[in-house]
């Protein structure tokens, strides 16, 4: 299944795209594509997605399913489906 | 009287009779309300009759520092401002940072309180225990920047700061506010108030430091806040470079960045043209307030022309969403030329760039013509005029002596149905988060005392993720009530009553806010603060406001959000469709109203103020 994943601030620059396109195997959930996206990139991205201590202040990753906070879904188990549109956040708190 | 942190003086200024005094602070304020809002809504409160013309002679400024203003506790040079509005009706509370509060401080006062009318242009001339009533005629028309180096030229001391207002405030613009440095005691037409007794300029010199009643305490929770800033993953590596403008990519990323009076939320146009990187380029270093080793305002220098050399200190998200997103301007360098012209005329960004863009699409749907604005064409995204029109504003000249006032007053006098587009709560016109994508946001922003502040009440878990109080589904109105309450309250009692930059809330101290407070105001005043006693703070300020307005007049029916977010849904973007009815508001209103222990219509319960000791409200009210 295809899924978009969007992203910003320093996570797309090291991306290098805003708006990324992945294939995963049915069944998978968020875990398995940030799992992804650190295999396809660099061992920079690869920490940056999953060595993370959700206690940080702001949480170090902010990961959002069709716009909802995986914190309020299944965190990293949250199943993923075909078209669904993963955003990415960068830790920033302020405005 | 007092062991630490306060100067334990109030001053106290009669501008009708030319005198002052000053008067002790009792102890019993300082416990119940702690300082800064605490103290600037207790005196309103007191001392200004709820329904008096807010341009007339018995409406009061209180500016107010805090207990933590002027030590070295990080972050904690703010004041805030209050009066009654002429914007929005009730009383506002403004926060400003820089160099202004640390000063006031320094001179040896808590509060300021200026009363009465002067019968010519004045300014207030604070140096330690010496006041004096200066003419302020030569001063009068000068943009705020040179307001502020006349004065300190006059005085021969580089170091004197300045609070003043420009040519908007001496025009009763009810856009108009209060600037010091480069930074602003904004959104809520208190430079209006301050024109209005003829007052230009408030300067100050001070020579004495606040002392800390128990160092260790002090020491140890001083320790630990700036270890919990030093381990922010945002503070140093983010905010510190770029200040609040990747919340353009964040809130566009979220759809919920609101464009073209908000015909238009969720386009993402605007996080290339306008966002972060846009801003980054145009940086030129950045400045702090006293006391603040983070340094979040940044310099910015229009490039190209007809902006070109241009600097801003800033712009801020809010002001690139009035003068980019909301009038459809992507043109980086207007921006940045609107928020340096906005803020030599003394005008609200935020609240001009709304009226703007009100302006534009009323001409663009035929409700305005040429006749109305003088023979100026408008258009979303013409940043051309956008300029031209907001100096006409600061100036109160041709079409925007109409604008200057607010997109509500504006509407009122346009009729023809302009209403309905008219971005406002309260009078007070939108910030830059579509309530339909973020619920608990869209709530504080119906329900703050002081109309459409993003300020009170900031949901920094559904804008940031956040996670404190707990995690939250930003779509789902359920619960958001308390989330609110929380949300007003915390940043209440724990950033703008002791003093603190609220920025730290969400970027470093969440997990431990209440005891961060209690810990740092044990220390500096020796005064026996617990987390629970500092939340009863920001509960006891926010029902006090709240008496007042309903004293103005105010009720539930005000507790609104504009029409069009209630009719309409998202119409595209990651957050498309996304909706929150008149009946998703009204359920979130009973459940804010239940978790605060007001009645149905809005109105504090006997028991709820009693338990806050506002007794007083509650006869005020003529509650049984």
């Amino acid at each position: 299944m295809r899924v978009k994943v969007r992203t910003i601030g320093s996570l797309k620059s090291l991306l290098g795209a805003g708006e990324l396109e992945f294939v995963l195997p049915a069944g998978s959930h968020v875990g398995d594509l940030l799992r992804a996206i650190g295999e396809t990139s660099s061992g920079t991205v690869s920490r940056h997605l999953m060595d993370v201590d959700d206690r940080l202040v702001p949480p170090p990753l902010r990961v959002l399913v069709n716009g909802r906070d995986i914190s309020v879904l299944e965190g990293r188990g949250t199943s993923l489906h075909e078209g669904d549109d993963v955003l990415i956040l960068t830790p920033l708190a302020g405005g | 009287m007092y062991r630490g942190g306060y100067t334990g003086k109030i001053l106290r200024v009669d501008l009708t009779r030319r005198t002052f005094r000053v008067e002790p602070l009792p102890v019993d304020v300082a416990r119940d309300f702690i300082g800064g809002a605490g103290f600037a809504v207790k005196y309103v409160y007191d001392e200004v009759p709820a329904r008096c013309d807010p341009l007339g002679p018995e409406n009061r400024l209180v500016f107010a520092c805090g207990p933590f203003t002027g030590t070295t506790i990080p972050c904690s040079s703010r004041m805030a401002v209050n009066a009654k509005s002429p914007l929005t009706g009730t009383m506002v509370v403004a926060l400003t940072g820089g160099h202004f509060p640390v000063e006031l401080k320094a001179a040896g006062y808590d509060v300021l309180i200026v009363e009465g009318r002067a019968a010519e242009p004045t300014y207030l001339w604070i140096k330690d225990d010496q006041v004096s009533f200066r003419a302020a005629d030569e001063l009068w028309g000068l943009m705020t920047s040179d307001c502020q180096q006349v004065i300190k030229d006059r005085h021969h001391d580089q170091n004197v700061r300045v609070a003043c207002i420009g040519p908007a405030g001496e025009k009763l613009a009810r856009l108009a506010c209060i600037v010091n440095e480069r930074r602003v005691a904004g959104r809520k037409g208190l430079g209006a108030v301050m024109g209005s007794k003829n007052l230009k300029a408030i300067a100050v010199r001070g020579s004495t430091k606040p002392s800390v009643a128990d160092q260790e305490t002090y020491t140890t929770a001083r320790r630990r806040m700036l270890k919990a800033m030093k381990d922010s993953t945002s503070l140093y590596s983010h905010f510190a470079h770029h200040g609040t403008s990747g919340n353009l990519d964040n809130c566009s990323a979220l759809g919920i960045f609101p464009s073209r009076n908000w015909t238009s939320s969720g386009d993402p146009r605007y996080a290339e043209t306008i966002g972060m990187a846009a801003m980054e380029a145009r940086g030129r270093g950045k400045t702090a307030c006293a006391q603040c080793p983070v340094g979040c305002s940044q310099l910015r220098l229009a490039q190209n022309e007809p902006y070109q050399g241009i600097l801003a200190e800033g712009p801020e998200y809010e002001t690139i969403y009035a003068f980019g997103g909301t009038t459809g301007v992507d043109n980086a360098d207007a921006i940045i030329a609107a928020d340096r012209i906005a803020d030599e005329y003394g005008l609200d960004t935020v609240s001009a760039g709304v009226s703007i863009g009100f302006a534009m699409e009323l001409f663009e749907r035929g409700i305005i013509t040429l006749e109305d604005t003088g023979g100026i064409p408008l258009a979303f995204g013409d940043h051309v005029t956008m300029v031209r029109l907001l100096r006409m504003m600061g100036e109160r000249e041709g079409f925007g002596d109409l604008l200057c006032d607010g997109v509500k007053a504006a509407a009122e006098r346009i009729g023809r149905g302009s209403e309905m587009y008219a971005m406002h709560v309260k009078g007070l016109e939108m910030p830059a988060y579509d309530p339909r994508g973020s619920k608990a946001m869209g709530l504080s922003l119906a329900t703050a005392y002081c109309g459409a502040d993003h300020n009170k009440g900031y949901a920094n878990q559904e804008v940031f993720g956040v996670p404190y109080p707990g995690a939250v589904d930003r779509f789902d109105p359920h619960g958001k009530g308390e989330l609110a309450m929380w949300n007003q309250d915390a940043s209440t009692a724990a950033a703008d009553c002791p003093t603190m930059c609220a920025f730290m809330i969400g970027n470093a101290v969440a997990p431990f806010l209440y005891e961060n407070t209690a810990d740092l105001m044990r220390g500096v005043t020796g005064l026996p603060f617990e987390p629970e006693d500092v939340q009863r703070v920001g509960e006891r300020v926010n029902n006090l406001a709240r008496v007042f307005g309903i004293l103005a007049g105010f009720t539930r029916a005000d507790d609104d959000l504009p029409e069009r977010l209630k009719t309409e849904p998202i119409p595209q973007g990651p957050a498309a469709g996304h909706t929150l009815d008149q009946a998703e508001l009204d359920a979130m209103l009973d459940d804010y109203y239940k978790a605060r222990g007001w009645s149905p219509e809005g109105i504090p319960e006997r028991r709820t103020l009693e338990r806050l000791d506002l007794g007083y409200a509650a006869d005020a009210l003529g509650l049984s």
